[in-house]
């Protein structure tokens, strides 16, 4: 039994032949089944899924059309979901139930969706192998001594597993796309303030977009479709019209001007990850897309700038969890010394890491010298990203410059886990759409992906170009072990 | 920490001549103060959670 695509998940439902309730029972015991291998969730409620398939079953009823229908998405253990508890996989949110819905999660209900559970992810979103999580690593389902990628690395794994048909993340500097090429499934970036950030836990405020994972471009396309859009709740969100993302995944690849990074290529990146990454601009050309060099020269040092600006963004938005309004509290005798007894053992070493990293670079003496500069640089980087899409129409490089790593591997070298998201923190700087679609297999079986970079608001341009290259290469159509 | 210090300091390899200028951020701009009218007591009963001898109940905390 796999999960199947969303049109097929939906079709069924709307059209009355099978019950939203029906469906959800029928497809629980298998996801938590593969659960028990996987372990992409850290909450799964069927009970809850079984009441919000009833409210689909009374709309359907009523005459609604849902696009969305009965379709189960698992949502990252970071965004707000009614009747569920959040933690955003730390000890300092133990027991904290938001009791609203994320505006994603709204919509994604509105249309029908049912939210079956919350996926694991590195502890605030930071990390890339979702093994910064306070409670358990979960497994990469191609390879379950291996990590899923991060820091959306649950959501991607129940993608890639066929637990559920589709998933959303948070995409700070690859947190959906660089999981969803180590996992072999789609994983989208929209452009900064396409979708509201409104019931997101804020990890670094100018950088943070709510993605989607699935099986498929044209599935991702949907929730996006669903999803982006205007919110009075978050001033980030912008009016420019949405168009038609699933049309656009027809309209191929003829003609596109396609843009090989020339900074693609910098030292660590896997052999087999090069080879396979030029086999898929040759499928792009021989699609008909017009292939050629383009430099983003600033690109190398885009590592160091999000490092610097996450860091910084985070220092500050986590200052809230302080043990007062959210989770467990610890005996103190002051209240200097009650906010370090909360801190020190709420949070875990990467996230105290990024913390000092942070307030060290918006401290008073050095806030010019890091910060102010890594802004400077962060807003050179973006017209560097301008003068390149002036010739052409997406970029692309690979997703991530190794397949996935095992479990521990890197969980001690903190700068080499960074470097995983070498390929996807230049797009998060300059605000940029970006799809991670599968693009074949390592020698070990591993998957790997390449990624598409739009300009901003070209959204529907990059659901064209990796629709195009998933039609004639399906990598994404082959089957993990625990789902076969 | 050391290697990611080395590391974030490749930002200054980036010329001063190659960045943007720096921006001043502008000050905060302050609002005048509006009285307005308010039914102190309607509105703060209405948004509380509990009252108790005519003062707001505030939830005991339980460690």
């Amino acid at each position: 039994v796999t999960a199947p695509g969303i049109a097929d998940s939906t079709s069924e439902i709307r059209f009355r032949r099978r019950s939203a309730e029906e469906h959800v029972r029928a497809a629980f015991p298998e996801i938590l089944r593969r659960d028990r291998t996987v372990r992409a969730f850290l909450c799964l409620d069927q009970e809850h899924a079984i009441a919000q398939a009833r409210a689909v079953d009374r709309r359907i009823a009523a005459g609604e059309d849902l696009p969305l229908a009965g379709v189960l998405v698992a949502a990252k253990d970071n965004m707000a979901v009614s009747g569920l508890p959040e933690t955003c996989a730390s000890r300092i949110l133990e027991g904290f139930h938001p009791g609203y819905d994320a505006t994603a999660i709204a919509r994604l209900k509105s249309a029908g969706a049912i939210i079956a559970g919350k996926t694991n992810l590195d502890e605030f979103a930071m990390g890339s192998s979702t093994e910064n999580s306070a409670f358990f690593p979960t497994r990469n389902p191609w390879d379950l001594e291996r990590v899923p990628g991060g820091s959306s690395g649950g959501s991607a794994a129940a993608v890639a597993a066929r637990q559920v048909p589709a998933s959303l993340g948070s995409d700070t500097g690859g947190s959906v796309r660089q999981p969803a090429a180590l996992c072999g499934v789609v994983g989208y970036k929209p452009t900064y303030g396409r979708v509201s950030r409104f019931g997101l836990t804020a990890f670094a405020s100018s950088l943070d977009q709510i993605g989607p994972f699935a099986c498929s471009v044209e599935d991702a396309a949907r929730l996006y479709a669903v999803m982006a859009g205007t919110d009075p709740r978050d001033s980030t969100t912008v009016s420019v019209p949405v168009g038609d993302p699933v049309g656009a995944c027809s309209r191929g690849a003829g003609g596109l001007r396609v843009g090989v990074l020339a900074e693609a290529f910098v030292e660590g990146v896997d052999p087999e990850v090069a080879k396979n990454f030029d086999a898929a601009v040759e499928v792009l050309r021989k699609l008909g897309a017009r292939i050629s060099s383009v430099s983003v020269p600033r690109s190398p040092y885009a590592i160091p700038i999000y490092y610097v600006i996450a860091n910084a963004e985070a220092s500050s938005n986590l200052a809230r969890f302080d043990g007062i309004r959210y989770g467990p509290r610890r005996p103190a005798a002051t209240l200097d010394g009650f906010y370090e007894a909360q801190r020190t053992a709420g949070f875990g070493r990467e996230v105290q890491r990024r913390i000092m990293i942070g307030t060290f670079a918006l401290s008073a003496g050095y806030a010019d010298a890091y910060y102010g500069r890594a802004s400077r640089a962060r807003a050179l980087l973006a017209e560097d990203f301008a003068s390149a899409f002036a010739s052409v129409d997406v970029i692309v490089c690979p997703t991530s410059p190794v397949p996935a790593f095992r479990i521990g591997e890197r969980s001690e070298d903190p700068l080499a886990m960074y470097l995983a998201d070498i390929y996807t923190t230049p797009a998060s700087l300059a605000g940029l759409p970006a799809i991670s679609v599968p693009s074949g297999f390592s020698s070990a079986g591993l998957p790997l992906g390449l990624q598409l970079v739009g300009p901003r608001f070209a959204d529907e341009t990059v659901f064209a170009g990796a629709a195009a290259f998933e039609r004639e290469t399906r990598f994404g159509d082959a089957l993990p072990p625990v789902a076969r | 920490m050391e290697k990611i210090a080395r590391h974030v300091e490749r930002i200054r390899e980036i010329p001063e001549s190659a960045l943007p200028p720096v921006e001043e951020s502008p000050a905060t701009p302050f609002r005048e103060d509006h009285p307005v009218a308010a039914d102190g007591y309607a509105e703060l009963t209405a948004n509380s959670s509990g009252l108790s001898h005519r003062h707001v109940a505030v939830p005991r905390v339980v460690e």
